[in-house]
């Protein structure tokens, strides 16, 4: 184990004892990386927000049930992906349901303040149209750096799965992102199927 | 193109080979136009990838995240303000004020009456003055229960009307509710037993309908945790039916799913 690892070990203890700044510390360690996950999971700061907080709920909740076999830090991204699958699932329920009749148009002038800044429209368009699966593998490991290996664990499929989706998810962004660039750029750039 | 030539594209691709290693797979990709075109695309899609920034919490979020988080947890109060927990009455709350002032009306009216009306059990059972000021006190400062009534028979309407709102607002629970119950066990009565002592009241559900049941969660067994299931019970939750299941792991019930059976969807899964 890392010194990382152990030290959150250590700090799952305290937290477990009562200890008020271990819950800190295990807050400072680790939310960026759980809402940046979330964040590029749901492409959306609110609602990543809310899988955040929900990733951490069920982590502190279930700390005492946690084995130090893997990593804190696995485990923690575990649940997240796990959690931000469930938040995506209940999404696209309720995107499936019929609006209220009293429902108002969406003020399409009012942007995200966050998104605004932050948005590369081809690339976030491109993450945001491969499968949940798919946005996993490279959420993980091209912008989180995980190995194949962390993330494996992380999903909890084999390495071998992991490849398949990141080179499959690469691939469709790949294309995905040549169709949405503009045409001087997609000759020079395309490597679409040829 | 085969498993080895994708490993080999990644491995490329994330500059993950030796000099020596890189050439040779190079050559290997040059020689097929396919391969070349997979490369291509891998390293497009890595180097816009690495432009994406990194995302992190400002400094309001990072206090909200962790005071909701306190506050959920009923963790100790720290410097970081604590907002509203979701649900601030616990299940007890209501139970206790109520038996608090049940046992205060017992002691004012009903034993009294029972007792009769002989003059030196009476003044035996007049309280001491000083005694009836601290009952009084505590009978108007129970919280949920007496309130700020004026009279036993009145704080009694009043609990009873404030403990049925309580005891509705106590059987408003969701998925995440029932797994912290029920978290662990083992078997149906086990999971009823805990169920009964959170006074999370579900209906049974109807043998006619297990069969449907069944096949529902079949169909949705890719999207649920693997594992036993142990049906909960029935609820209406928004105004639709709904169907908890606890699903098991070793530890016993580690998950446990919200879902519509009429459409067959599930609604939450708490893990």
């Amino acid at each position: 184990m890392t010194d990382r690892a152990d030290l959150d070990i250590d700090l799952i203890d305290r937290y477990l004892a009562g200890d008020i700044d271990a819950f800190n510390e295990l807050m400072e360690a680790h939310e960026d990386r759980v809402f940046s996950i979330c964040y590029r999971m749901m492409q959306n700061r609110e609602a990543a927000l809310d899988a955040t907080q929900d990733t951490f709920l069920t982590v502190f909740r279930k700390a005492d049930r946690y084995k130090a076999q893997a990593a804190f830090s696995t485990w923690l991204y575990r649940v997240a992906v796990n959690t931000c699958y469930d938040h995506l699932r209940r999404q696209k329920r309720k995107r499936a349901d019929p609006l209220p009749e009293s429902h108002d148009p969406p003020d399409l002038a009012a942007g995200d303040l966050y998104d605004a800044v932050e948005v590369r429209p081809d690339i976030e368009e491109a993450l945001a149209n491969l499968s949940d699966d798919f946005r996993a593998a490279v959420v993980l490991v091209d912008l989180q750096g995980m190995s194949l290996d962390q993330a494996s664990d992380t999903l909890e499929v084999p390495t071998g799965t992991v490849k398949s989706r990141l080179f499959r998810a690469r691939k469709q962004l790949a294309r995905n992102l040549g169709n949405l660039r503009p045409p001087q750029e997609h000759q020079n750039g395309d490597t679409g199927e040829r | 193109m085969n498993d080895q030539d994708r490993d080999l594209i990644l491995a490329l691709a994330a500059g993950q080979l030796s000099k020596a290693d890189a050439e040779a797979a190079s050559a290997r990709i040059a020689s097929d136009p396919e391969l070349v075109a997979e490369l291509m695309g891998q390293e497009l899609a890595i180097s816009s990838l690495s432009t994406v920034p990194a995302m992190a919490l400002t400094a309001s979020e990072r206090d909200e995240l962790r005071s909701n988080l306190i506050a959920q947890l009923n963790l100790a109060a720290t410097p970081v303000a604590a907002a509203p927990a979701k649900r601030t009455m616990k299940w007890w709350q209501p139970v206790a004020g109520l038996a608090v002032a049940a046992a205060v009306v017992a002691a004012f009216v009903i034993l009294p009456a029972n007792l009769g009306s002989d003059d030196a059990s009476d003044a035996a059972l007049q309280p001491d003055p000083a005694t009836a000021a601290v009952e009084e006190e505590s009978f108007t400062s129970t919280d949920g229960a007496g309130g700020e009534t004026g009279s036993p028979n009145e704080a009694t309407t009043t609990a009873g009307a404030q403990s049925d709102a309580a005891a509705e607002e106590q059987n408003d629970f969701r998925a995440d509710d029932v797994l912290a119950a029920t978290e662990g066990s083992d078997t149906p009565a086990e999971a009823e037993d805990s169920l009964d002592t959170a006074q999370m009241r579900m209906a049974p559900l109807a043998p006619t309908r297990s069969s449907a049941i069944e096949a529902c969660l079949e169909r949705l067994s890719d999207e649920l945790p693997s594992g036993d299931i142990i049906t909960l019970g029935t609820k209406d939750v928004d105004g639709i039916e709904t169907l908890f299941i606890g699903i098991k792991d070793e530890t016993g019930i580690a998950s446990v799913a919200l879902i519509a059976p009429e459409a067959c969807q599930i609604l939450e899964i708490a893990r």
